[in-house]
């Protein structure tokens, strides 16, 4: 974390000094949160909630740091390579840790990380232009069985968090679009209200703007339950189609850290974020706090390796 | 609007926020000269700052941050050849020539000068054109940024005179470098020659850096090893050559500051519109700049020996794009840059949610930060001025004390940028390729542009491809993209004629 | 330093580089031909690098002809640089960035740039006094630069 000592410093480090005294675990050092995407990110964002309310709760600072090289892979070596002492964790959603690992060689097995605390979930959602002709989703799936391949998706990045789902939504219901990758959910939008692209798949945060304002309709999330932030759209559960994907961000330490200081983190990191100012920092920032400890955040990574191999099994196959 | 006017006024004139807007330049120039380092960076750390800060205050931080390291980067490409940022990569390339021909101060003033024009005019167009220049930045789809991404590079690589084969040549290879790594389509690895370091691809930081500033290093080097041999004997002469810079004999006067104001004029142009365009860049903008710049020069031949027009339309170009960039955040909530992203970011944390309802909601803040944009740059005028001289008087020290420390600032730079070792090692190769290049005489600058844009141009052609289902005519389909071409076929035609007539002309007088 | 070049020794350079970039885009379309490329949407990941090496071809054609026509010359001075230094440079390069993860900051940043201004300063020329205080100066500045502003990751070094 750069300027780190003009900034947080200060205030952390005088609170800090005086529990040095016994070198308990964890106050030696700052703890690095390395998340693979660069800054302001919606990963970026969630690890600076917990920064900010880090002093209080873990006797040290939360340092984020973002490594974005070689598709997230530099950050998760970083974060292998280091120490086990749990000083260095992993911030991260699934694309670059295990969609990548299962397609890709990496220098990792996904048993080697064990999750701490899911800080969010992120949804999947599909969008369109308010004033073109997907109104909402059954129309969108009609349209595209009539011209397989004729409506055009901008779906951010190859085989990302918001294309796994709409590559399962077309095995389920049967029907075929034209997968436009885009750089991100940035480049998606833009495409889809200038017209270029029929629709966008992306995440809540990035199409709120346009769906307030009633230039953009959210057609349909791939989650179990609605969202706070897009309450009028319907699941695809909700339409009948089985398709729940949602992305978790999650903090990950590698298996070899202790298991005592895993769990003095797992408690010390919920305690933080259930506290009233990460709430409020959430609030403002637009982040659906949906904390798991240890044991629940590990279903839902298994659960998701399970899922995701199953799809890229499935596309590799085409 | 009047009184939110007042009301926005009231919140950004006061000390406090004046305050954090100067140490946010301040920061911002450090930052921006050290190589490697950038604003986006230093804001990106302080992004945590808004949470605990009224907005206001801290939106004035990361403007002076913004404004500060966009000067800071051009400040390097000047005195040491070392672009900064991306955005001053084009500014290298007559901005460092002119201080090799010992005038630093007037090509730091013309940079200044220009910047400062081509910013407050871009701050003017954000402020009162942003939603109509925004709905023309939506009619750029793949097949557009496509046809801008050809032109751009056709523009810049056919720049050096006498040298367009390298410099097109010079084009591809650039291209090609940015290839290595993951296609932007499927993710695929390729061009990695097995070598697990390169399925990242090749860092900007480390080849801009390498290219432009590695090289110059050794090729500085080499001439300060060379005097060194040739002086075995203490001579005056080199004494006096040694004390020989005036900054008082290289002052910018009126006459030559106004031969630039044409490039400056294209420049801030040419920028406003690319930094709307989500995606498109800094560097793109000033590169597009200089080439169209040098197509209206009244002294072509002069652009990359040195010439303030140069310096001015790279400079416009780059800077014009600080005030634009912010309008497909404004108005849709399409972050199309780094820093806007960033700012976007900082929004949200303040619990502001960019798109077209985020001004009506939240008038007082956004007309508070459209001020400190355009007193930023007052700012950021009286504090150059002030250091501008000293910087020219740095830049003039002899080479043989400054090289090593610009070498190890650009290597810990770099590194500092990524924490990635590899980079460091990549730097330094690239610092051997630009040695390289330079001792074939390939230009530079479109190696760098054909970096730069070679994503853009793959990503934007195969989604060209795919979006008209494997036709190729479908690149030929939107009114806009021909335009972009005819356009530039049409400057290129005139330009060569008016090239041509001028060559008679001074062969018959 | 820049040296007129004759002629002869000029357009062998040119030569030399037109075969390069012959050999270079050669070499790259007969991989895109023949290496593994993994097809896909929009033209396939090998399209663009195609095109570029097609670029690369054609441009050293042009320069190559464009040489071998009578009544070329030369116009513009070419680059020297010594081999020596073009090495040293890069291993000094190398060697600081290693000190610096290794052995500390202001060490190696200090006695580093005092031993490259040592050498690239003419003998008689050199002030040692000059020299420490620039020296001095630079530790100081890299290491407030990288250690408390913007620091840098490190293995534990010895020194600082």
């Amino acid at each position: 974390m750069k300027f780190k000592h003009l900034v947080l410093a200060t205030s952390v480090a005088i609170t800090g000094a005086a529990g040095m005294a016994a070198a308990e675990f964890p106050s030696e050092q700052p703890i690095r949160l390395v998340n693979p995407y660069g800054a302001g990110g919606g990963v970026d964002i969630a690890g600076r909630i917990l920064s900010s309310v880090a002093g209080e709760f873990l006797d040290t600072r939360v340092d984020v740091i973002s490594i974005d090289g070689a598709g997230g892979q530099e950050a998760i070596n970083l974060v292998r390579d280091a120490e086990a002492d749990g000083y260095t964790l992993l911030l991260t959603d699934y694309g670059p840790l295990v969609t990548t690992a299962l397609r890709e060689d990496v220098s990792y097995d996904l048993d080697e990380w064990v999750p701490l605390v899911q800080i969010t979930e992120v949804a999947p959602v599909f969008f369109a232009r308010a004033d073109g002709p997907l109104t909402d989703m059954e129309t969108f799936i009609e349209i595209a069985r009539d011209d397989p391949g004729g409506i055009s998706v901008g779906h951010g990045r190859h085989l990302s968090v918001p294309h796994l789902p709409l590559i399962l939504l077309e095995g389920v219901a049967e029907f075929e679009t034209t997968h436009l990758p885009t750089t991100g959910g940035a480049q998606a939008l833009s495409f889809v209200l200038g017209g270029q692209v029929d629709a966008g798949a992306s995440v809540p945060s990035t199409i709120a703007g346009g769906v307030g304002d009633g230039s953009l309709v959210a057609l349909a999330l791939a989650t179990a339950d609605r969202v706070e932030a897009l309450p009028d759209t319907p699941t695809l559960q909700e339409l009948g189609y089985d398709v729940v994907l949602p992305a978790w961000y999650t903090i990950f330490a590698h298996r070899d850290v202790a298991e005592e200081r895993k769990a003095v983190l797992e408690e010390r990191i919920l305690e933080a974020l259930e506290s009233p100012s990460a709430q409020a920092l959430a609030q403002r920032s637009g982040t659906d706090l949906v904390l798991l400890g240890m044991e629940d955040s590990m279903e839902a990574y298994q659960t998701t390796i399970a899922n995701l191999e199953a799809i890229l099994a499935d596309i590799d196959e085409d | 609007m009047l009184e939110f006017l007042a009301e926005a006024a009231a919140l950004a004139f006061t000390p406090q926020v004046m305050l954090f807007a100067l140490i946010g330049l301040a920061i911002g120039v450090t930052v921006g000269a050290i190589p490697g380092l950038s604003g986006d960076m230093a804001i990106a750390i302080l992004l945590p700052l808004v949470f605990v800060m009224d907005p206001v205050p801290a939106l004035g931080l990361l403007v002076g941050i913004y404004k500060g390291s966009m000067f800071g980067g051009s400040i390097a490409a000047i005195t040491f050849g070392v672009p900064g940022t991306a955005g001053a990569a084009a500014t290298v390339i007559d901005g460092y020539q002119a201080k090799l021909n010992g005038q630093p101060n007037r090509a730091l003033h013309t940079a200044l000068y220009s910047s400062i024009i081509a910013d407050t005019s871009s701050d003017l167009v954000l402020i009162f054109l942003a939603l109509p220049l925004a709905a023309v930045a939506l009619m750029f789809g793949p097949v557009e940024f496509f046809a801008l991404y050809v032109v751009s590079l056709t523009l810049v690589a056919a720049l050096t005179m006498g040298k367009v084969a390298r410099g097109i040549a010079a084009a591809a290879l650039g291209v090609l470098l940015a290839m290595i790594g993951r296609d932007p389509i499927t993710g695929g690895l390729r061009l990695t020659f097995d070598i697990p370091a390169l399925s990242g691809g090749i860092g900007l930081i480390p080849l801009l850096v390498g290219v432009f500033a590695v090289s110059e290093i050794i090729v500085q080097a080499g001439r300060a090893w060379m005097r060194r041999a040739e002086r075995t004997v203490a001579s005056i002469a080199a004494d006096a050559e040694k004390s020989g810079y005036d900054v008082a004999g290289d002052r910018l006067d009126w006459r030559t500051f106004r031969s630039t104001l044409r490039a400056t004029f294209v420049g801030a142009g040419m920028g406003t519109f690319i930094g709307a365009l989500p995606g498109a860049g800094s560097s793109l903008a000033a590169f597009m700049s200089y080439g169209i710049a040098q197509r209206f020069s009244r002294r072509p031949q002069e652009f990359g020996r040195g010439s303030l027009e140069g310096v001015a339309a790279a400079e416009a170009g780059n800077s014009a794009t600080s005030g634009s960039t912010f309008i497909p955040l404004f108005a849709f909530g399409i972050p199309g840059s780094a820093t806007a992203a960033l700012f976007g970011a900082a929004l949200i944390m303040m619990g502001i949610t960019p798109g077209p309802t985020m001004i009506n909601d939240n008038m007082a803040i956004i007309y508070a930060l459209f001020i400190m944009l355009i007193y930023a740059n007052l700012f950021n005028f009286g504090i150059s001025k002030l250091l501008l001289p000293l910087y020219s008087r740095l830049a003039m020290i002899q080479p043989h004390y400054v090289l090593p420390v610009v070498l190890g600032l650009a290597i810990l730079g770099t590194y500092a940028a990524s924490n990635s070792v590899k980079d460091v090692w990549l730097l330094l190769a690239a610092g051997l390729l630009g040695v390289g290049l330079r001792w074939f005489g390939v230009p530079l600058g479109p190696l760098v542009l054909g970096f730069i844009v070679g994503p853009g141009l793959e990503q934007s052609l195969r989604q060209a491809l795919m979006l008209g289902r494997g036709d190729w005519m479908h690149l030929l389909q939107s009114p806009l993209a021909i335009g972009i071409y005819l356009g530039t076929l049409a400057i290129l035609v005139v330009f060569g004629l008016v090239t041509r007539r001028r060559a008679l002309h001074a062969k018959e007088a | 330093m820049k040296h007129p070049l004759s002629a002869r020794a000029w357009m062998h350079r040119d030569l030399g580089f037109a075969a390069l970039l012959v050999a270079l885009g050669g070499a790259g379309l007969l991989d895109v031909r023949f290496g593994d490329w993994r097809p896909g949407p929009g033209g396939g990941n090998a399209l663009v690098p195609a095109v570029a090496y097609s670029v690369l071809l054609a441009a050293g054609c042009v320069i190559a002809l464009g040489r071998l026509r009578p009544g070329w010359s030369p116009d513009a001075q070419r680059l020297h640089v010594p081999v020596g230094i073009v090495a040293g440079a890069l291993l000094w390069g190398g060697a600081f960035f290693l000190a610096v993860r290794h052995v500390g900051i202001g060490v190696s940043t200090t006695v580093l740039i005092a031993g490259a201004i040592w050498a690239l300063t003419p003998p008689v020329d050199r002030r040692p006094g000059l020299i420490a205080v620039i020296a001095l100066c630079s530790g100081l500045a890299f290491w407030v630069v990288f250690t408390q502003l913007a620091p840098i990751l490190v293995a534990s070094p010895l020194l600082f």
